[in-house]
């Protein structure tokens, strides 16, 4: 084994005083490649205040060692402190295998990390396997996910950012141990780009959804009785990308590649053509049930049950129909 | 006048694009390209601030000739300049060598304020390429924004979290990187691509132009490599019809979901 490159290390990105689901995914993956080729897993922490309560939270979830970075600049996240912080954080303990959950923040952070220290970075990887001593291989997602591409780095530490929702988050285990190091970066850059304002925000997480329906720009116009559909059923309500950049939806509950991804046991799919870009955060379901006007939608082969028909009269039927029954 | 550079990408729409199950290589033939859809916001998100603020726009790309058109449906659309870099020595780069390339270009583009990305490509989809041309130029970054604005000569900015946003603001110059979607990118002007068909001379710069060695560009200066590409497999479902009147057709829909309502 190339000893001079150990431990897989995992980017653990903070919402406000808590490590992110996505980092904690990260994390349970981590620990598996890691075991796999007999390596130790270590968390990078940054923030203002004290992160031992956070850190133990890591060690729970799969850490070994727990890197805690405490300094003022890193309150939030920030593109040019966090980087910094990072690298020298890199150079210093030459881990073998960095993984990034490729939230915005974290892709933010590691394409300037990659150019800072040149090295190879796979992105938004639904897939990653060990092979030999310790190579990561990498699947990345192309045209929206319709291709994968088994990427490896040629640079050590290698490098990926991994898509939030594919890999599930482990069991935290109270009793497991780990040891948690403070570390002195020394002085960091100012951030060079001041915050005006933050606004957090919580909506409904329908990655974990059992069942859901999901409206697209087919029903535009009666949004709402997709949603009210949703709720009479108790499904999550779920929606195709240009209904939220329309506004129509809140942006934390589109389906896609760049959205959500979701695995249901059953998705009803209504009035969405089936691009690629919006298939791949879908193709998990168990079964799709999708209502199309053109029988020359794609949509209508990425499902199970597959209706050619107008969704602004199906759709208030079922509801009727649902109502009915509810009597 | 503050200066704004677009980079931007020419991509293969995703829909038309498959595998040769063969020797597991894209098939390119018959597959359209399109600027990047990201990309066109970004451009549009330039010429609204030319429009209100009066700035030049240029645009650029680092990709083979056939990208030479879509340049100039670019300057149609209202950008004043357009750059295409393009040699053999480029092919096959990772976003680590393609960002290298891209900051290399902008180095000798020279004066600049604001540089605009795509939020990711629709292709590679990898976002990586805006915070590395950032850090190769030692710039701030702003990525996934959705709105810009130009105050007192600082640029105030949107960005866009998962369950966040945050409003930025920094001085020039600075690289952001546009939200997808997140404006509706205008046609291109008639009597400007007459004119751009007529007139415009795209400038398209080597590996020399940039005084860059084969070592550090393409597939030489590349830190990550593809091993192998595999299909998906997206769509192997049942793909049962579901017909009838509308109100045969919810009935149907119900007894199909009926095991999943929740009460
Ligand atoms: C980089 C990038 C990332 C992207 N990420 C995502 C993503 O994460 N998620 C996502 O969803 N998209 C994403 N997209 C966009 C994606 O490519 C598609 O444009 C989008 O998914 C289309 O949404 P839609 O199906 O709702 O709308 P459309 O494609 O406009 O389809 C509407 C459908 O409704 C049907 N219809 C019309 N009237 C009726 C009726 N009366 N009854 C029934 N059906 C009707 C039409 O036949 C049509 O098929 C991304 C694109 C890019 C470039
Ligand atoms: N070859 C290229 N030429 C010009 N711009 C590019 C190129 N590759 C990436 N970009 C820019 O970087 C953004 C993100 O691309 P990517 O990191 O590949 O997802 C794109 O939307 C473009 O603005």
């Amino acid at each position: 084994m190339n000893l001079e490159y150990k431990n897989v290390w995992v980017f653990l990105e903070r919402r406000r005083e808590e490590i992110i689901e996505s980092s904690l995914e990260v994390l349970g993956k981590a620990r598996e490649l890691a075991d796999k080729y007999g390596d130790k897993v270590a968390g990078v922490l940054m923030g203002a205040g004290n992160l031992d309560k956070l850190a133990e939270t890591a060690i729970t979830y799969g850490a070994d060692i727990v890197y805690t970075i405490q300094d003022d600049v890193l309150q939030d996240y920030s593109t040019i402190p966090y980087s910094e912080a990072l690298s020298r954080m890199i150079i210093r303990y030459k881990p073998n295998i960095i993984l990034y959950p490729a939230t915005r923040n974290g892709r933010d952070l590691a394409g300037r990390v990659s150019a800072k220290l040149n090295l190879g970075l796979s992105a938004n990887t639904v897939w990653l396997d060990i092979v030999g001593d310790g190579v990561l291989l990498a699947g990345v997602p192309g045209f929206g996910g319709g291709i994968m591409a088994v990427t490896k780095c040629l640079t050590k530490p290698q490098m990926a950012t991994v898509r939030p929702g594919v890999f599930p988050k482990p069991q935290p285990n109270p009793t497991r141990t780990g040891r948690i190091e403070r570390i002195d970066v020394g002085k960091l850059p100012e951030p060079q780009v001041k915050t005006i304002e933050r606004v957090f925000y919580t909506v409904e997480d329908i990655s974990k959804a059992e069942a859901i329906v999901i409206a697209g720009m087919g029903i535009r116009e009666n949004i709402e009785a997709v949603k009210k559909l949703a709720e009479k059923l108790n499904w999550a309500f779920g929606a195709t990308r240009p209904l939220s950049d329309e506004g129509l939806v809140p942006r934390d509950i589109f389906v896609g590649a760049t959205g959500k991804t979701v695995r249901p046991k059953i998705a009803l799919i209504v009035g969405a053509s089936g691009a690629a870009h919006f298939i791949s955060g879908v193709a998990g379901a168990e079964k799709i049930i999708s209502i199309n006007i053109d029988p020359e939608a794609p949509i209508h082969s990425y499902s199970d049950y597959s209706i050619v028909g107008d969704a602004y009269k199906i759709i208030p039927k079922l509801l009727e129909k649902l109502e009915a029954e509810a009597k | 006048m503050m200066h704004i550079i677009v980079c931007m990408k020419v991509t293969p729409k995703s829909e038309q694009v498959r595998l040769d199950p063969n020797t597991k290589t894209i098939i390119r033939e018959g597959v359209e390209n399109e600027i990047n859809p990201a990309d066109k916001n970004a451009l549009e998100a330039a010429l609204q601030l030319k429009d209100k603020h009066g700035c030049k726009v240029t645009v650029l790309g680092m990709g083979p000739p056939v990208w030479e058109p879509y340049m100039k449906l670019a300057v149609s659309m209202g950008a004043d300049d357009a750059i295409l870099v393009s040699d053999k020595a480029f092919a096959g780069a990772d976003t680590l060598a393609t960002s290298r390339t891209l900051a290399t270009a902008i180095k000798k583009i020279g004066e600049y304020h604001l540089i605009l990305c795509g939020e990711e490509s629709s292709d590679a989809g990898t976002g990586h390429v805006p915070p590395s041309i950032a850090e190769f130029l030692n710039i701030p970054q702003i990525t996934f924004v959705n709105h810009i604005e130009i105050i007192d000569g600082k640029i105030r900015a949107r960005r866009v979290l998962e369950g966040a946003y945050e409003v930025l603001e920094c001085t020039p110059p600075v690289l952001l990187s546009i939200e997808y979607g997140c404006n509706t990118p205008r046609f291109p002007d008639f009597r400007r691509k007459r004119w751009v068909d007529r007139e415009f001379k795209l400038k398209v710069w080597s590996i020399r132009d940039l005084e860059l060695n084969e070592e550090e560009v393409g597939l030489k200066g590349s830190r990550s490599i593809v091993e192998e590409l595999r299909e998906m497999g997206l769509g192997e479902r049942a793909r049962q019809k579901i017909t009838g009147t509308e109100d045969e057709i919810a009935a149907q829909i119900l007894n199909i979901i009926r095991p999943y309502i929740k009460k």
